[in-house]
Protein backbone atom coordinates (compact mmCIF):
# COMPACT_ATOMS: atom_id res chain seq x y z
CA UNK A 1 0.00 0.00 0.00
CA UNK A 2 1.42 3.35 -0.96
CA UNK A 3 1.37 6.36 1.34
CA UNK A 4 -1.37 7.88 -0.76
CA UNK A 5 -3.59 4.81 -0.51
CA UNK A 6 -3.17 4.82 3.24
CA UNK A 7 -4.32 8.44 3.41
CA UNK A 8 -7.26 7.66 1.13
CA UNK A 9 -8.22 4.79 3.41
CA UNK A 10 -8.14 6.97 6.48
CA UNK A 11 -10.36 9.55 4.84
CA UNK A 12 -12.78 6.90 3.70
CA UNK A 13 -13.00 5.48 7.19
CA UNK A 14 -13.67 8.93 8.58
CA UNK A 15 -16.48 9.51 6.08
CA UNK A 16 -17.95 6.09 6.67
CA UNK A 17 -18.49 6.94 10.28
CA UNK A 18 -20.73 9.84 9.33
CA UNK A 19 -22.93 7.86 6.92
CA UNK A 20 -25.56 6.72 9.40
CA UNK A 21 -26.16 10.12 10.94
CA UNK A 22 -26.28 11.69 7.47
CA UNK A 23 -28.79 9.17 6.16
CA UNK A 24 -31.00 9.30 9.24
CA UNK A 25 -31.10 13.10 9.12
CA UNK A 26 -32.62 13.00 5.61
CA UNK A 27 -35.41 10.56 6.38
CA UNK A 28 -37.94 12.57 8.37
CA UNK A 29 -40.01 12.34 5.17
CA UNK A 30 -40.29 9.06 3.25
CA UNK A 31 -37.70 8.61 0.48
CA UNK A 32 -36.97 5.77 -1.91
CA UNK A 33 -33.46 4.60 -2.64
CA UNK A 34 -32.58 6.70 -5.63
CA UNK A 35 -34.30 9.85 -4.40
CA UNK A 36 -32.28 9.61 -1.21
CA UNK A 37 -29.04 9.27 -3.18
CA UNK A 38 -29.86 12.52 -4.96
CA UNK A 39 -30.87 14.25 -1.78
CA UNK A 40 -27.60 13.27 -0.13
CA UNK A 41 -25.62 14.27 -3.22
CA UNK A 42 -27.33 17.66 -3.33
CA UNK A 43 -26.34 18.20 0.30
CA UNK A 44 -22.73 17.36 -0.58
CA UNK A 45 -22.54 13.85 0.86
CA UNK A 46 -21.36 11.44 -1.83
CA UNK A 47 -22.24 7.83 -1.21
CA UNK A 48 -22.10 4.76 -3.48
CA UNK A 49 -25.52 3.35 -4.22
CA UNK A 50 -24.09 -0.07 -3.57
CA UNK A 51 -23.31 1.10 -0.05
CA UNK A 52 -26.47 3.07 0.63
CA UNK A 53 -29.10 0.47 -0.22
CA UNK A 54 -27.69 -2.24 2.01
CA UNK A 55 -27.25 0.37 4.73
CA UNK A 56 -30.95 1.25 4.53
CA UNK A 57 -31.88 -2.38 5.03
CA UNK A 58 -29.56 -2.73 7.99
CA UNK A 59 -31.02 0.36 9.61
CA UNK A 60 -34.47 -1.06 9.06
CA UNK A 61 -33.44 -4.32 10.64
CA UNK A 62 -32.24 -2.35 13.65
CA UNK A 63 -35.72 -0.77 13.80
CA UNK A 64 -34.36 2.71 13.13
CA UNK A 65 -36.23 2.93 9.83
CA UNK A 66 -39.58 1.74 8.56
CA UNK A 67 -40.25 0.85 4.94
CA UNK A 68 -43.09 0.00 2.65
CA UNK A 69 -43.60 -0.63 -1.02
CA UNK A 70 -45.60 1.96 -2.92
CA UNK A 71 -47.08 0.85 -6.20
CA UNK A 72 -46.71 3.86 -8.44
CA UNK A 73 -45.82 4.83 -11.96
CA UNK A 74 -43.45 4.00 -13.59
CA UNK A 75 -42.46 1.27 -11.11
CA UNK A 76 -43.05 0.16 -7.52
CA UNK A 77 -40.65 1.72 -5.03
CA UNK A 78 -39.69 1.02 -1.49
CA UNK A 79 -39.97 4.07 0.73
CA UNK A 80 -37.96 4.44 3.92
CA UNK A 81 -38.73 6.73 6.83
CA UNK A 82 -37.49 7.28 10.40
CA UNK A 83 -39.23 5.19 13.03
CA UNK A 84 -39.82 6.46 16.56
CA UNK A 85 -36.67 4.69 17.67
CA UNK A 86 -34.88 6.16 14.70
CA UNK A 87 -35.86 9.68 15.71
CA UNK A 88 -34.54 9.10 19.21
CA UNK A 89 -31.34 7.64 17.81
CA UNK A 90 -30.91 10.63 15.53
CA UNK A 91 -31.29 13.05 18.45
CA UNK A 92 -28.67 11.14 20.45
CA UNK A 93 -26.33 11.04 17.46
CA UNK A 94 -26.76 14.78 16.89
CA UNK A 95 -25.79 15.59 20.46
CA UNK A 96 -22.77 13.31 20.18
CA UNK A 97 -21.81 14.84 16.85
CA UNK A 98 -21.96 18.39 18.17
CA UNK A 99 -19.74 17.43 21.10
CA UNK A 100 -17.29 15.78 18.74
CA UNK A 101 -17.17 18.81 16.47
CA UNK A 102 -16.51 21.07 19.46
CA UNK A 103 -13.71 18.86 20.75
CA UNK A 104 -12.15 18.32 17.36
CA UNK A 105 -12.29 22.00 16.44
CA UNK A 106 -10.59 22.89 19.67
CA UNK A 107 -7.91 20.27 19.19
CA UNK A 108 -7.33 21.13 15.56
CA UNK A 109 -7.13 24.88 16.19
CA UNK A 110 -4.55 24.24 18.91
CA UNK A 111 -2.72 22.10 16.39
CA UNK A 112 -2.68 24.88 13.80
CA UNK A 113 -1.29 27.25 16.42
CA UNK A 114 1.43 24.75 17.19
CA UNK A 115 2.17 24.31 13.52
CA UNK A 116 2.39 28.02 12.81
CA UNK A 117 4.92 28.57 15.60
CA UNK B 1 -29.84 -4.90 -23.20
CA UNK B 2 -31.82 -5.55 -20.07
CA UNK B 3 -30.08 -8.89 -19.81
CA UNK B 4 -27.04 -7.02 -18.48
CA UNK B 5 -29.12 -5.79 -15.62
CA UNK B 6 -30.53 -9.29 -15.05
CA UNK B 7 -27.04 -10.68 -15.01
CA UNK B 8 -25.92 -8.06 -12.56
CA UNK B 9 -28.86 -8.65 -10.24
CA UNK B 10 -28.23 -12.37 -10.41
CA UNK B 11 -24.55 -11.88 -9.65
CA UNK B 12 -25.47 -9.93 -6.53
CA UNK B 13 -28.35 -12.01 -5.25
CA UNK B 14 -26.84 -15.45 -5.80
CA UNK B 15 -24.35 -14.55 -3.07
CA UNK B 16 -27.15 -13.79 -0.61
CA UNK B 17 -29.22 -16.11 1.57
CA UNK B 18 -32.30 -17.42 -0.26
CA UNK B 19 -34.72 -15.70 2.08
CA UNK B 20 -33.36 -12.26 1.16
CA UNK B 21 -32.93 -12.71 -2.59
CA UNK B 22 -36.30 -11.89 -4.03
CA UNK B 23 -36.85 -8.79 -1.96
CA UNK B 24 -33.40 -7.38 -2.58
CA UNK B 25 -33.60 -8.07 -6.30
CA UNK B 26 -36.91 -6.22 -6.53
CA UNK B 27 -35.59 -3.24 -4.64
CA UNK B 28 -32.26 -3.10 -6.45
CA UNK B 29 -33.97 -3.34 -9.83
CA UNK B 30 -36.27 -0.51 -8.94
CA UNK B 31 -33.35 1.64 -7.83
CA UNK B 32 -31.24 0.77 -10.86
CA UNK B 33 -34.11 1.68 -13.16
CA UNK B 34 -34.47 5.02 -11.42
CA UNK B 35 -30.77 5.68 -11.81
CA UNK B 36 -30.84 4.65 -15.45
CA UNK B 37 -33.79 6.91 -16.21
CA UNK B 38 -31.99 9.79 -14.56
CA UNK B 39 -28.92 9.45 -16.74
CA UNK B 40 -30.94 9.03 -19.96
CA UNK B 41 -32.82 12.32 -19.59
CA UNK B 42 -35.67 11.14 -21.79
CA UNK B 43 -33.87 9.32 -24.61
CA UNK B 44 -33.90 5.53 -25.07
CA UNK B 45 -31.34 3.47 -23.25
CA UNK B 46 -28.45 1.88 -25.14
CA UNK B 47 -26.46 -1.12 -24.08
CA UNK B 48 -23.57 1.17 -23.18
CA UNK B 49 -25.80 3.20 -20.86
CA UNK B 50 -26.67 0.12 -18.87
CA UNK B 51 -23.06 -1.07 -18.75
CA UNK B 52 -21.89 2.35 -17.57
CA UNK B 53 -24.52 2.37 -14.88
CA UNK B 54 -23.56 -1.08 -13.65
CA UNK B 55 -19.87 -0.22 -13.68
CA UNK B 56 -20.60 2.78 -11.57
CA UNK B 57 -22.65 0.67 -9.20
CA UNK B 58 -19.66 -1.55 -8.55
CA UNK B 59 -18.51 -5.11 -8.10
CA UNK B 60 -21.49 -7.41 -7.37
CA UNK B 61 -19.44 -9.29 -4.82
CA UNK B 62 -18.82 -6.10 -2.88
CA UNK B 63 -22.47 -5.04 -3.10
CA UNK B 64 -23.56 -8.49 -1.91
CA UNK B 65 -21.16 -8.38 1.00
CA UNK B 66 -22.67 -5.03 2.04
CA UNK B 67 -26.03 -6.77 2.23
CA UNK B 68 -24.78 -9.61 4.35
CA UNK B 69 -25.85 -9.02 7.92
CA UNK B 70 -22.78 -10.61 9.42
CA UNK B 71 -19.64 -12.24 8.25
CA UNK B 72 -20.29 -15.88 7.56
CA UNK B 73 -18.43 -18.52 9.50
CA UNK B 74 -18.67 -22.25 9.73
CA UNK B 75 -17.61 -21.81 13.32
CA UNK B 76 -17.63 -18.21 14.45
CA UNK B 77 -15.05 -16.41 16.58
CA UNK B 78 -17.31 -16.73 19.61
CA UNK B 79 -17.19 -20.53 19.43
CA UNK B 80 -13.79 -21.28 17.96
CA UNK B 81 -11.81 -21.40 21.23
CA UNK B 82 -14.26 -23.84 22.72
CA UNK B 83 -14.15 -25.91 19.54
CA UNK B 84 -10.38 -26.30 19.64
CA UNK B 85 -10.40 -27.10 23.33
CA UNK B 86 -12.94 -29.89 22.95
CA UNK B 87 -11.19 -31.24 19.87
CA UNK B 88 -7.90 -31.44 21.76
CA UNK B 89 -9.29 -33.11 24.86
CA UNK B 90 -11.35 -35.69 22.98
CA UNK B 91 -8.53 -36.30 20.52
CA UNK B 92 -5.99 -37.05 23.23
CA UNK B 93 -8.40 -39.39 25.02
CA UNK B 94 -9.26 -41.36 21.89
CA UNK B 95 -5.61 -41.51 20.78
CA UNK B 96 -4.54 -43.01 24.09
CA UNK B 97 -7.48 -45.40 24.05
CA UNK B 98 -6.71 -46.72 20.60
CA UNK B 99 -3.03 -47.07 21.41
CA UNK B 100 -3.87 -49.22 24.41
CA UNK B 101 -6.23 -51.27 22.25
CA UNK B 102 -3.38 -51.78 19.78
CA UNK B 103 -0.97 -52.94 22.46
CA UNK B 104 -3.58 -55.30 23.88
CA UNK B 105 -4.40 -56.91 20.56
CA UNK B 106 -0.72 -57.15 19.61
CA UNK B 107 0.06 -58.94 22.87
CA UNK B 108 -2.94 -61.16 22.54
CA UNK B 109 -1.97 -62.39 19.13
CA UNK B 110 -4.59 -61.88 16.52
CA UNK B 111 -6.64 -65.01 15.72
CA UNK B 112 -6.26 -64.38 12.01
CA UNK B 113 -2.48 -64.66 12.48
CA UNK B 114 -1.78 -61.20 11.22
CA UNK B 115 1.77 -60.03 11.53
CA UNK B 116 2.86 -57.12 13.68
CA UNK B 117 3.20 -54.86 10.66
CA UNK B 118 -0.33 -55.56 9.56
CA UNK B 119 -1.58 -54.80 13.06
CA UNK B 120 0.30 -51.51 13.08
CA UNK B 121 -1.03 -50.58 9.64
CA UNK B 122 -4.49 -51.49 10.87
CA UNK B 123 -3.89 -49.29 13.90
CA UNK B 124 -3.11 -46.25 11.78
CA UNK B 125 -6.13 -47.01 9.65
CA UNK B 126 -8.33 -47.09 12.73
CA UNK B 127 -6.66 -43.97 14.10
CA UNK B 128 -7.26 -42.15 10.84
CA UNK B 129 -10.92 -43.09 10.56
CA UNK B 130 -11.44 -42.33 14.25
CA UNK B 131 -9.82 -38.91 13.73
CA UNK B 132 -11.99 -38.18 10.70
CA UNK B 133 -15.23 -39.15 12.40
CA UNK B 134 -14.21 -37.33 15.58
CA UNK B 135 -13.32 -34.07 13.86
CA UNK B 136 -16.34 -34.42 11.58
CA UNK B 137 -18.83 -35.00 14.37
CA UNK B 138 -17.55 -32.20 16.56
CA UNK B 139 -17.40 -29.83 13.59
CA UNK B 140 -20.96 -30.66 12.57
CA UNK B 141 -22.22 -30.09 16.11
CA UNK B 142 -20.52 -26.70 16.24
CA UNK B 143 -21.67 -25.74 12.76
CA UNK B 144 -25.25 -26.57 13.74
CA UNK B 145 -24.91 -24.42 16.84
CA UNK B 146 -23.51 -21.65 14.66
CA UNK B 147 -26.20 -21.78 11.99
CA UNK B 148 -29.53 -22.76 13.47
CA UNK B 149 -31.75 -20.16 15.01
CA UNK B 150 -31.58 -21.99 18.28
CA UNK B 151 -27.84 -22.01 17.86
CA UNK B 152 -27.79 -18.28 17.19
CA UNK B 153 -29.79 -17.72 20.33
CA UNK B 154 -27.55 -20.12 22.16
CA UNK B 155 -24.45 -18.33 21.00
CA UNK B 156 -25.82 -15.09 22.44
CA UNK B 157 -27.07 -16.69 25.64
CA UNK B 158 -25.49 -16.51 29.05
CA UNK B 159 -24.59 -20.18 29.02
CA UNK B 160 -22.66 -19.75 25.80
CA UNK B 161 -20.95 -16.67 27.15
CA UNK B 162 -19.84 -18.73 30.14
CA UNK B 163 -18.58 -21.46 27.83
CA UNK B 164 -16.70 -18.93 25.76
CA UNK B 165 -15.23 -17.43 28.86
CA UNK B 166 -14.16 -20.91 29.87
CA UNK B 167 -12.55 -21.40 26.49
CA UNK B 168 -10.66 -18.14 26.85
CA UNK B 169 -9.55 -18.98 30.36
CA UNK B 170 -8.35 -22.40 29.35
CA UNK B 171 -6.48 -20.97 26.42
CA UNK B 172 -4.84 -18.42 28.64
CA UNK B 173 -4.04 -21.02 31.25
CA UNK B 174 -2.29 -23.03 28.56
CA UNK B 175 -0.50 -19.92 27.41
CA UNK B 176 0.60 -19.14 30.91
CA UNK B 177 2.05 -22.58 31.31
CA UNK B 178 3.79 -22.23 27.99
CA UNK B 179 4.91 -18.68 28.52
CA UNK B 180 8.03 -19.34 30.58
CA UNK B 181 9.27 -21.74 27.93
CA UNK B 182 8.40 -19.96 24.72
CA UNK B 183 8.31 -16.50 26.23
CA UNK B 184 5.24 -15.32 24.34
CA UNK B 185 1.58 -14.93 25.11
CA UNK B 186 0.80 -12.33 22.53
CA UNK B 187 -2.81 -13.04 21.59
CA UNK B 188 -4.04 -13.45 25.13
CA UNK B 189 -4.64 -9.75 25.70
CA UNK B 190 -5.87 -8.86 22.22
CA UNK B 191 -8.79 -11.25 22.50
CA UNK B 192 -10.31 -9.50 25.47
CA UNK B 193 -12.51 -7.15 23.52
CA UNK B 194 -15.69 -8.00 25.45
CA UNK B 195 -17.08 -5.33 27.71
CA UNK B 196 -15.01 -5.53 30.79
CA UNK B 197 -15.17 -3.71 34.03
CA UNK B 198 -12.73 -3.84 36.89
CA UNK B 199 -15.47 -4.40 39.46
CA UNK B 200 -16.20 -7.74 37.82
CA UNK B 201 -12.79 -9.09 38.73
CA UNK B 202 -13.24 -12.26 40.79
CA UNK B 203 -11.57 -12.63 44.16
CA UNK B 204 -8.23 -14.41 44.11
CA UNK B 205 -9.10 -17.95 45.25
CA UNK B 206 -7.53 -19.35 48.41
CA UNK B 207 -4.83 -21.85 47.50
CA UNK B 208 -7.04 -24.76 48.58
CA UNK B 209 -9.81 -23.52 46.29
CA UNK B 210 -7.65 -23.20 43.21
CA UNK B 211 -8.28 -25.67 40.45
CA UNK B 212 -5.30 -27.33 38.90
CA UNK B 213 -6.22 -27.28 35.24
CA UNK B 214 -3.73 -29.99 34.36
CA UNK B 215 -5.24 -32.27 37.03
CA UNK B 216 -8.69 -31.74 35.63
CA UNK B 217 -7.58 -32.32 32.05
CA UNK B 218 -5.78 -35.52 33.09
CA UNK B 219 -8.93 -36.63 34.93
CA UNK B 220 -10.99 -35.94 31.82
CA UNK B 221 -8.62 -38.02 29.73
CA UNK B 222 -8.81 -40.94 32.15
CA UNK B 223 -12.58 -40.70 32.41
CA UNK B 224 -12.73 -40.82 28.61
CA UNK B 225 -10.44 -43.88 28.67
CA UNK B 226 -12.54 -45.61 31.31
CA UNK B 227 -15.69 -44.95 29.33
CA UNK B 228 -14.02 -46.35 26.22
CA UNK B 229 -12.46 -49.43 27.79
CA UNK B 230 -15.37 -50.49 30.01
CA UNK B 231 -18.02 -49.87 27.37
CA UNK B 232 -16.26 -50.99 24.21
CA UNK B 233 -13.50 -53.37 25.28
CA UNK B 234 -14.56 -54.84 28.65
CA UNK B 235 -13.39 -58.27 27.50
CA UNK B 236 -9.82 -56.99 27.08
CA UNK B 237 -9.41 -56.29 30.77
CA UNK B 238 -7.60 -59.27 32.22
CA UNK B 239 -4.36 -61.11 32.70
CA UNK B 240 -1.99 -61.60 29.78
CA UNK B 241 0.80 -64.12 29.67
CA UNK B 242 2.88 -65.93 27.13
CA UNK B 243 2.06 -69.59 26.60
CA UNK B 244 5.26 -71.40 25.64
CA UNK B 245 3.39 -74.50 24.45
CA UNK B 246 1.59 -72.72 21.63
CA UNK B 247 4.03 -69.78 21.48
CA UNK B 248 1.28 -67.21 21.79
CA UNK B 249 0.06 -64.56 24.14
CA UNK B 250 -2.97 -65.77 26.06
CA UNK B 251 -5.55 -63.54 27.70
CA UNK B 252 -7.74 -64.46 30.62
CA UNK B 253 -10.53 -61.93 30.89
CA UNK B 254 -10.97 -60.75 34.44
CA UNK B 255 -14.67 -60.04 34.18
CA UNK B 256 -17.82 -61.78 33.18
CA UNK B 257 -18.75 -59.15 30.64
CA UNK B 258 -22.52 -59.78 30.67
CA UNK B 259 -22.80 -59.24 34.42
CA UNK B 260 -20.24 -56.45 34.47
CA UNK B 261 -22.23 -54.38 31.97
CA UNK B 262 -24.98 -53.75 34.54
CA UNK B 263 -22.43 -52.14 36.87
CA UNK B 264 -20.81 -50.27 34.00
CA UNK B 265 -24.12 -48.54 33.39
CA UNK B 266 -24.02 -47.08 36.88
CA UNK B 267 -20.34 -46.25 36.52
CA UNK B 268 -21.08 -44.44 33.26
CA UNK B 269 -23.41 -42.14 35.15
CA UNK B 270 -20.76 -41.44 37.78
CA UNK B 271 -18.05 -40.89 35.17
CA UNK B 272 -20.13 -38.52 33.09
CA UNK B 273 -21.06 -36.60 36.23
CA UNK B 274 -17.42 -36.40 37.20
CA UNK B 275 -16.43 -35.29 33.69
CA UNK B 276 -19.03 -32.51 33.85
CA UNK B 277 -17.63 -31.51 37.23
CA UNK B 278 -14.14 -31.21 35.76
CA UNK B 279 -15.37 -29.19 32.81
CA UNK B 280 -17.11 -26.90 35.28
CA UNK B 281 -13.94 -26.64 37.38
CA UNK B 282 -11.80 -25.77 34.37
CA UNK B 283 -14.35 -23.18 33.40
CA UNK B 284 -14.70 -21.62 36.85
CA UNK B 285 -11.10 -21.98 37.96
CA UNK B 286 -12.03 -22.51 41.59
CA UNK B 287 -13.71 -24.99 43.87
CA UNK B 288 -16.99 -23.71 45.20
CA UNK B 289 -19.50 -25.19 47.61
CA UNK B 290 -21.58 -26.80 44.85
CA UNK B 291 -18.54 -28.34 43.17
CA UNK B 292 -17.39 -29.86 46.45
CA UNK B 293 -20.86 -31.30 47.06
CA UNK B 294 -20.87 -32.88 43.59
CA UNK B 295 -17.39 -34.29 44.23
CA UNK B 296 -18.60 -35.86 47.49
CA UNK B 297 -21.62 -37.31 45.70
CA UNK B 298 -19.48 -38.73 42.91
CA UNK B 299 -17.02 -40.26 45.39
CA UNK B 300 -19.74 -41.92 47.45
CA UNK B 301 -21.61 -43.21 44.40
CA UNK B 302 -18.40 -44.61 42.94
CA UNK B 303 -17.58 -46.33 46.23
CA UNK B 304 -21.09 -47.75 46.52
CA UNK B 305 -20.95 -49.28 43.06
CA UNK B 306 -17.48 -50.63 43.74
CA UNK B 307 -18.57 -52.37 46.95
CA UNK B 308 -21.63 -53.83 45.25
CA UNK B 309 -19.45 -55.07 42.41
CA UNK B 310 -16.84 -56.65 44.68
CA UNK B 311 -19.50 -58.51 46.62
CA UNK B 312 -20.99 -60.14 43.55
CA UNK B 313 -18.72 -63.08 42.66
CA UNK B 314 -20.58 -63.58 39.38
CA UNK B 315 -19.00 -60.39 38.06
CA UNK B 316 -15.66 -62.13 37.78
CA UNK B 317 -14.82 -64.64 35.14
CA UNK B 318 -14.33 -67.29 37.85
CA UNK B 319 -14.73 -70.31 35.61
CA UNK B 320 -12.39 -69.03 32.95
CA UNK B 321 -9.75 -68.12 35.48
CA UNK B 322 -10.03 -71.49 37.24
CA UNK B 323 -9.74 -73.45 34.02
CA UNK B 324 -6.74 -71.47 32.94
CA UNK B 325 -5.05 -71.87 36.28
CA UNK B 326 -5.60 -75.63 36.28
CA UNK B 327 -4.39 -75.84 32.72
CA UNK B 328 -1.15 -74.12 33.59
CA UNK B 329 -0.74 -76.11 36.78
CA UNK B 330 -0.78 -73.23 39.17
CA UNK B 331 -1.67 -74.07 42.75
CA UNK B 332 -5.25 -73.00 42.92
CA UNK B 333 -5.89 -72.75 46.62
CA UNK B 334 -2.97 -70.48 47.45
CA UNK B 335 -3.71 -68.24 44.51
CA UNK B 336 -7.40 -67.98 45.39
CA UNK B 337 -6.48 -66.90 48.91
CA UNK B 338 -4.11 -64.34 47.49
CA UNK B 339 -6.81 -63.05 45.17
CA UNK B 340 -9.34 -62.66 47.94
CA UNK B 341 -6.73 -61.03 50.17
CA UNK B 342 -5.82 -58.63 47.38
CA UNK B 343 -9.45 -57.71 46.82
CA UNK B 344 -9.88 -57.02 50.51
CA UNK B 345 -6.78 -54.85 50.62
CA UNK B 346 -7.94 -53.02 47.49
CA UNK B 347 -11.35 -52.45 49.06
CA UNK B 348 -9.85 -51.03 52.25
CA UNK B 349 -7.59 -48.72 50.24
CA UNK B 350 -10.48 -47.48 48.13
CA UNK B 351 -12.76 -46.96 51.13
CA UNK B 352 -10.01 -45.09 52.98
CA UNK B 353 -9.18 -43.01 49.92
CA UNK B 354 -12.82 -42.09 49.39
CA UNK B 355 -13.25 -41.27 53.08
CA UNK B 356 -10.25 -38.92 52.99
CA UNK B 357 -11.56 -37.24 49.82
CA UNK B 358 -15.08 -36.83 51.24
CA UNK B 359 -13.86 -35.46 54.58
CA UNK B 360 -11.46 -33.09 52.82
CA UNK B 361 -14.18 -31.78 50.51
CA UNK B 362 -16.70 -31.47 53.34
CA UNK B 363 -14.17 -29.60 55.48
CA UNK B 364 -13.37 -27.05 52.76
CA UNK B 365 -17.05 -26.76 51.82
CA UNK B 366 -18.02 -25.90 55.40
CA UNK B 367 -15.05 -23.56 55.68
CA UNK B 368 -16.04 -21.70 52.51
CA UNK B 369 -19.54 -21.19 53.94
CA UNK B 370 -18.25 -19.98 57.31
CA UNK B 371 -15.72 -17.47 56.00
Amino acid sequence: MTQNDAIQNLMQELRRGTLVIGVLSQLHEPEYGYSLVQKLNDSGMTIDQGTLYPLLRRLEKQSLLESNWEVEDPRPRRYYQLSVTGREALEALKTEWNELVKTMNLMLSLDSEEASK
Amino acid sequence: MMTWMDRYLYAVTRRLPKSMREDIERELRSNLMDALEERLEGRDATEQDVLDLLNEFGDPEKVASEYMPEKRYLIGPELIDLYWMILKIVGIAVGIGLTIALVVSALQGDPTQKGLIEIIIGYFGTLWSAAISLVGTITIIFAVIQYTTAGQEFSHSKAAEELRQAGREIEEAFKETEAPRTGKSKHAKEKQTKTWSADQLPVVPASTDRVSISDSVVSLVFIGLALLVFNVYPDKIGAYFFDDAVAKWVAIPLFNVAILSAYVMFYNFVWVLEALLHVRLIQKGRWGFAERMVKILVSLLGLGIFIALIQNPAVFNTEGIKTALIQYGIDLSSLAKLGILNLKILMVIIILGTAVEVIKQAYYAVKSKVV
